[in-house]
């Protein structure tokens, strides 16, 4: 359900699921999610994020990075960027960002910005509008030879007349300058529906810098039934300007004025124009709404969660966390989701049967418990050991005479390997490698066996630059059990770090067992290739066994313990 | 220069500089290049990747290691992965697999699909139209409550019959099945101005599978001015349906029949369907040519390559290196690459 207008006010487009729509500008690279991530803790949320500026490739990198660093912090967030145009898309892929294309243009309010009488070519008051910011970026020097012009800006924040309005001034000293002329020499904030009374008695609207974002007022002009002239522009506003309603002219006062007279002649009709944008509105929404519900369905296991547009309509993306206004915006969604248990996804009918597998295996692994006399303290789930790892492992090492288990990544696996090792009088060595040291010094207090502080050090590994542990002589001369469950890979930029245990193959004994978890996952898969390929070229037969319940579980077993996988 | 038709019958729809598009099928996962990356070794490439079905996880998976392995294998070839939906692009994006979401349908032939007179469907010969291939997941038997209902379909390659084509002589034994007639009751392959012409003698498509590809068939409807009447469906086909001019019925033959008798009802226009129809494509056709200019400019520094989309329209980007028919299609190709071999 979408959010009331207190909540739209802070870029909240949805309380229940939580869905935001904020805008990346200053110093909020990806939105509010980066910007006050305390709110989004402990539940799912989704972020919609659109760019206030074209993207350039260094933009493009830091959206990627901020990216990876808040879903650190917040595991249940999801993004979504909001890409202008397909080229944004493709570069933003590229890096690895959640995006589609969604120009942000199409939440404009067609109600407010629509076409107004008369409609028979006459009462024409202007032959260009240009509403734009008095800065230099907006280069109002190329309107400078348009006969009747009329200027639509905003007043400057410390008031009275900034150095590029004097120069615009200058450089036009016979264009209307309505937020003047409406004020009685005083200058006069237009609100939505008087920007649009003026916009109807201009033939035209402009658009005339190089660089900018999207350009709302873009979307402002063709939603009035306004034709355009522009020049050339990176940042998006160009992807609904087709001929003949919008003329690209190159970037002189002389082409500029003769554009804006090709214009008039073609006489084109207000209702014409609005008409067709408002098929293609119509149509960008639509696919829009798709896209957006079927991710939330996805995230939270609701369906329609937007039945319609409004909440991006009249969302404000722009916040402030700096600012008094934008904290007190926050402390009330803070207060609202107070009210608001923290919603888990509702499983889908994958997620349903999926946990019936799981379940399947948390009865097994109880029981491998029981054989081998442990008591249950695990809490298997979500970014932690599952029940089938959990299971495969409990199972395998009841079973095979291991000597030497080593653990790549510590957790409740590190805790199981520990309570077998005492059932079994500590007939085996164990060392867990850790690369964060809190976590290591945690799981040191828990374990009798050894846990080893491996700081992550880059490497090369089959064309693959990653981070892996730094092994000294921390290893056995014989592994005869390696569980790969580090370092963390679930991010785009970390997807390969495990492909590091493949270089752990030589040092396995001739008797040996592997046992990959996440193997879902793309990273893991080319570490199974590899461990495969690295295998056959050493001559050791083996064999190899998927395992699926929550997540995938990929094993190796070699030597006497081959078949031990049979289960 | 773009390609000349000898090409186009294998994906490449410029040949200097090279570009193909291509579909990810079973014998092809990524496209032409990652099945035949020896055509493509020490030269700059563009290949623009699409899919036949909808993407599951495990899709984007597969894919993203398949790209990854070939985009090493040939660093000097840029992929990008051409989705019909948002969803499937959000989720390679995510993966880091170049994509964008372009769906085929655009890239059907509006010269050959087009309105035939009468406008308002007077004179209508049926009720309705289903072109489907004899498959289970077309689900024929939500039209057998359909009075006047017409087929036609592609024929297995093997001419045979399988169980599923008796079952819908069985189920629909009073439709027009539209491929053996004027040939004396011998299938017959009907070309696609023959298909067209056909279509316009109906007053609505059916579109009746619940999971499949993007289905260009309901872009040939929409392009002749046919109103549709569909279930509701995974793959991308929805992108393009709109009030007034679609019904989504249930998943039953009573609703899908009721549908299609308020389609006729509704006083639609052929040219008024194929006017919103075109807008809309002509306004993402716009877009993704501008895109696709961009990355030729990026990839070959070469300006404007594609002036209109034909070449993707008129190629055929079905490669299948193991069989002697694309093979045979390839040899033109393999030859302008190396000529004194």
């Amino acid at each position: 359900m979408a959010a009331e207008q207190q909540f739209l006010n802070a870029g909240i487009v949805s309380l229940d699921p939580l869905v935001t729509y904020t805008k990346r500008f200053g110093a909020l690279p990806v939105g509010i999610a980066g910007a006050v991530p305390e709110l989004f803790a402990n539940r799912p949320s989704l972020h919609l994020v659109s760019a206030s500026w074209f993207l350039h490739d260094s933009a493009v990198d830091e959206i990627a990075s901020e990216i990876r660093r808040v879903s650190g912090i917040l595991p249940q967030a999801h993004f979504i960027f909001l890409a202008a145009s397909s080229y944004d898309a493709y570069r933003l892929a590229s890096a690895g960002v959640p995006s589609f294309t969604c120009n942000s243009i199409i939440f404009i309010d067609e109600q407010v910005f629509r076409p107004m009488p008369p409609f028979d070519g006459t009462g024409y008051r202007y032959d260009a509008i240009y509403n734009a910011r008095f800065e230099t970026y907006k280069r109002h020097e190329l309107a400078a030879r348009i006969d009747n012009l009329a200027l639509i800006y905003d007043r400057p924040l410390a008031g009275g007349v900034s150095a590029v309005e004097a120069d615009v001034r200058k450089l036009l000293p016979t264009a209307h300058y309505l937020n003047h002329e409406l004020g009685a020499g005083v200058y006069k904030n237009l609100n939505r529906v008087e920007v649009a009374q003026q916009l109807r008695l201009s033939r035209c609207g402009l658009c005339l810098s190089a660089e900018e974002g999207e350009m709302r007022v873009a979307m402002e002009y063709l939603l009035c039934g306004l034709p355009i002239v522009s020049t050339q522009s990176i940042g998006g506003r160009d992807r609904y300007f087709q001929p003949a309603y919008a003329i690209i002219a190159p970037d002189d006062p002389e082409a500029i004025a003769e554009a804006v007279k090709e214009m008039s002649r073609r006489r084109i009709n207000k209702l014409a124009v609005r008409d067709h944008v408002g098929r293609i509105l119509a149509h960008e929404r639509q696919a829009f709404l798709k896209g957006l519900n079927a991710v939330a369905r996805d995230v939270f296991g609701v369906s329609d969660v937007f039945g319609d547009m409004r909440a991006f309509i009249h969302a404000m993306p722009f916040i402030a966390p700096s600012e008094e206004w934008g904290r007190r915006r926050l402390e009330d969604v803070a207060r609202a989701l107070d009210e608001i248990p923290p919603r888990g996804a509702a499983p889908s009918r994958q997620a349903i049967a999926k946990s019936k597998v799981e379940d399947r295996y948390h009865k097994l692994f109880l029981e491998e418990l029981a054989l081998n006399g442990i008591p249950d303290e695990y809490e298997p789930g979500a970014g932690a050991a599952n029940s089938s790892l959990l299971y495969i492992l409990a199972r395998l090492m009841r079973e095979l005479p291991v000597q030497d288990v080593v653990e790549l990544g510590s957790g409740q696996t590190s805790i199981l390997i520990d309570r077998i090792r005492k059932a079994k009088h500590k007939a085996f060595e164990a060392r867990t490698l850790e690369h964060d040291r809190n976590w290591i010094d945690r799981i040191g207090k828990k374990v009798d066996h050894r846990t080893i502080y491996a700081p992550l050090r880059k490497m090369d590994v089959a064309g693959h630059e990653i981070e892996f542990y730094e092994i000294a002589n921390d290893l056995p001369q014989q592994i005869d059990f390696l569980l790969i469950d580090g370092p963390p890979a679930s991010c785009p930029q970390t997807r390969f770090s495990r492909l590091g245990a493949a270089t752990l193959v030589p040092l396995l004994g001739s008797d040996f067992v592997i046992l990959i978890d996440d193997s879902e996952r793309e990273g893991e898969q080319l570490l199974s290739a590899l461990i495969a390929e690295r295998l056959s070229s050493r001559h050791a037969g083996y064999r190899k066994k998927e395992f699926h319940g929550d997540k995938r579980q990929t094993v190796f077993a070699g030597g006497a313990f081959a078949d031990a996988i049979d289960f | 220069m773009t390609s000349e038709n000898r090409f186009l019958n294998t994906g490449i729809v410029s040949i200097d500089p090279l570009v193909t598009y291509t579909k990810r099928h079973k014998p092809t996962p990524i496209g032409i290049a990652g099945s035949c990356p020896e055509l493509f070794e020490g030269r700059s490439s563009l290949h623009f990747v699409g899919p036949v079905w909808n993407y599951e996880d495990h899709d984007v998976a597969d894919i993203a290691v398949h790209w990854r392995e070939t985009a090493k294998a040939l660093p000097d070839a840029t992929f990008v992965f051409l989705n019909s939906t948002d969803r499937e692009t959000l989720a390679l994006s995510a993966a880091g697999v170049p994509a964008i979401t372009c769906s085929e349908l655009l890239f059907v032939d509006d010269t050959v699909f087009k309105p035939y007179a009468p406008a308002d469907f007077s004179g209508a010969a049926f009720d309705a139209i289903y072109v489907a291939r004899l498959e289970p997941y077309k689900r024929h038997q939500l039209a057998r409550e359909i009075e006047n209902l017409a087929l036609m379909f592609d024929a297995r390659f093997d001419q045979t019959q399988s169980a599923y084509d008796l079952e819908v002589t069985r189920l629909l034994p009073n439709a027009r099945y539209l491929n053996f007639e004027k040939s004396a009751g011998q299938y017959v392959s009907l070309d696609p101005d023959a298909r067209a012409q056909r279509m316009n003698q109906a007053r609505c498509g059916l579109c009746l599978s619940k999971e499949e590809g993007a289905m260009r068939v309901s872009m040939e409807y929409l392009m002749c001015g046919l109103p549709v009447v569909t279930t509701r469906s995974k793959g991308g086909r929805d992108r393009y349906f709109a009030d007034p001019y679609v019904i989504v019925a249930e998943d039953d033959p009573a609703n899908v029949a009721r549908a299609v008798r308020e389609i006729g009802r509704r006083k639609l226009s052929k040219l008024a369907i194929r006017d919103h129809i075109m807008r809309v494509v002509s306004f993402e056709r716009r877009n993704f040519l501008s895109f696709a200019n961009a990355l030729v400019q990026k990839q070959f520094g070469v300006a404007n390559l594609f002036s209109s989309l034909r070449p993707f329209i008129e190629s055929w980007p079905f490669v299948e290196p193991e069989a002697a028919w694309s093979r045979a299609r390839l040899k033109p190709f393999t030859e302008w690459l190396r000529p004194n071999a």
